[in-house]
């Protein structure tokens, strides 16, 4: 069955900066995905980080550009201003295309854009169009089968050493918004957890085997 | 940018005024608010960075709910296969007027689709015990499970000698 992604041009950014782009876009092709991204959600990664990173989306093959509708898009944000819930400029184009193409999941690295996503299914009632993180969509990879357990390790590792650590770096010098020991933790758990699940399912089945042939 | 717009663009981000609310709280336009926001790097506050955490947590554990979803179907589509049943059905002639009544086994030949357990080379279907062998039978040649029919040789005589 076809999944279908919508990515924040930060996902990209940050797969790219740990050297994983094309190897998660060649496993979402294996498993015949789609990944749609707004046209100004694109101009965002260009203004950021150059055309390399569009380049690799383009020779996926599963990737797909869309413009939005000028009506239809005025509409959305005409009830997110109703309903109080502020998203910037490009932010406000990630769920407006997922919800246009009515996308299984929204994969964004920033907060609030997630937390932000979740009010807006609330506000029109969808299901589908669940919003998760970069870490998310590598545990949704490996529990479909297409790392092994040693590559998911690695990837879920460095992605915390390059990119969680950066965005805890900026969070705690922010003198006004400085997170507290807590918020570190927690974001830490979202690490732990699907990695002691994948760890313990190996051992179990690791077990289960010398169990039957041992 | 002053503590007091990085006050307001936090509360704005935080959904706890609107853009209305925030160009009149720093006497600008709704377009610079929103220009201005574009620039801004918001960081989530501790309460925000728990419900995200929360959010995605329900993500991952729906990811993991329609894998098993998608093995499970696999494994069940892998357990069932069409199988060629015929089943004794025995049909009363009480029009005729017989000295005893008969019964002619038919049987009804259909195609279902049935569950077997992996790996399990017996199974029961409506009483009748279906082993691999009497399947392959079953679908190749039907005329030899005379085993289900003992009396059927004897009840085809007696039908052609009431009959005439």
């Amino acid at each position: 069955m076809l999944t279908i992604f919508v990515f924040d041009a930060n996902v990209v950014i940050g797969f790219h900066n740990i050297h994983y782009l094309g190897i998660v876009l060649k496993k979402l092709r294996e498993l015949s995905n789609k990944v749609y991204m707004d046209e100004n959600n694109v101009h965002e990664l260009i203004k950021e980080s150059g055309y390399k990173q569009k380049t690799l989306l383009k020779n996926s093959g599963i990737f797909e550009e869309i413009s939005p509708d000028k009506e239809d898009f005025e509409n959305f944000r005409m009830d997110l201003t109703k309903n109080k819930i502020f998203l910037s400029g490009p932010d406000k184009h990630v769920p407006y295309i997922a919800k246009r193409i009515k996308a299984d999941y929204l994969i964004t690295s920033d907060q609030n854009v997630l937390i932000k996503t979740e009010k807006i299914r609330k506000l029109y009632g969808i299901r589908y169009m669940k919003p998760m993180s970069n870490v998310a969509l590598i545990h949704y990879l490996y529990v479909n089968g297409k790392f092994k357990f040693d590559e998911y390790l690695k990837i879920i590792l460095e992605y915390f050493k390059y990119e969680e650590m950066k965005n805890i770096f900026d969070a705690i010098k922010n003198p006004d918004r400085g997170w507290e020991l807590k918020d570190i933790r927690e974001r830490f758990q979202l690490y732990k957890d699907p990695l002691l699940d994948a760890l313990k399912e190996k051992v179990d089945g690791a077990q289960t085997k010398v169990g039957m042939y041992g | 940018m002053d503590k007091k717009t990085e006050k307001i663009l936090d509360q704005l981000y935080a959904d706890e005024i609107d853009v209305e609310e925030a160009a009149k709280a720093l006497c600008i336009s709704i377009e610079d608010v929103f220009e201005l926001a574009d620039n801004y790097n918001y960081i989530p506050i501790s309460k925000e960075v728990i419900e995200a955490c929360k959010i995605e947590r329900e993500t991952i554990t729906h990811i993991k709910f329609i894998a098993l979803q998608k093995v499970e179907t696999k494994v069940r589509s892998e357990m069932v296969k069409p199988q060629l049943l015929s089943t004794p059905h025995y049909m009363d002639f009480r029009g005729l007027d017989l000295s005893k009544r008969l019964s002619i086994p038919m049987r009804n030949i259909f195609i279902r689709r049935a569950y077997f357990p992996l790996g399990l080379k017996v199974a029961c279907m409506k009483g009748v015990k279906v082993t691999s062998y009497r399947r392959e039978h079953r679908q190749y040649n039907i005329s030899k499970l005379s085993s289900y029919y003992p009396k059927q040789d004897e009840n085809i005589s007696a039908l052609k000698m009431a009959v005439g």
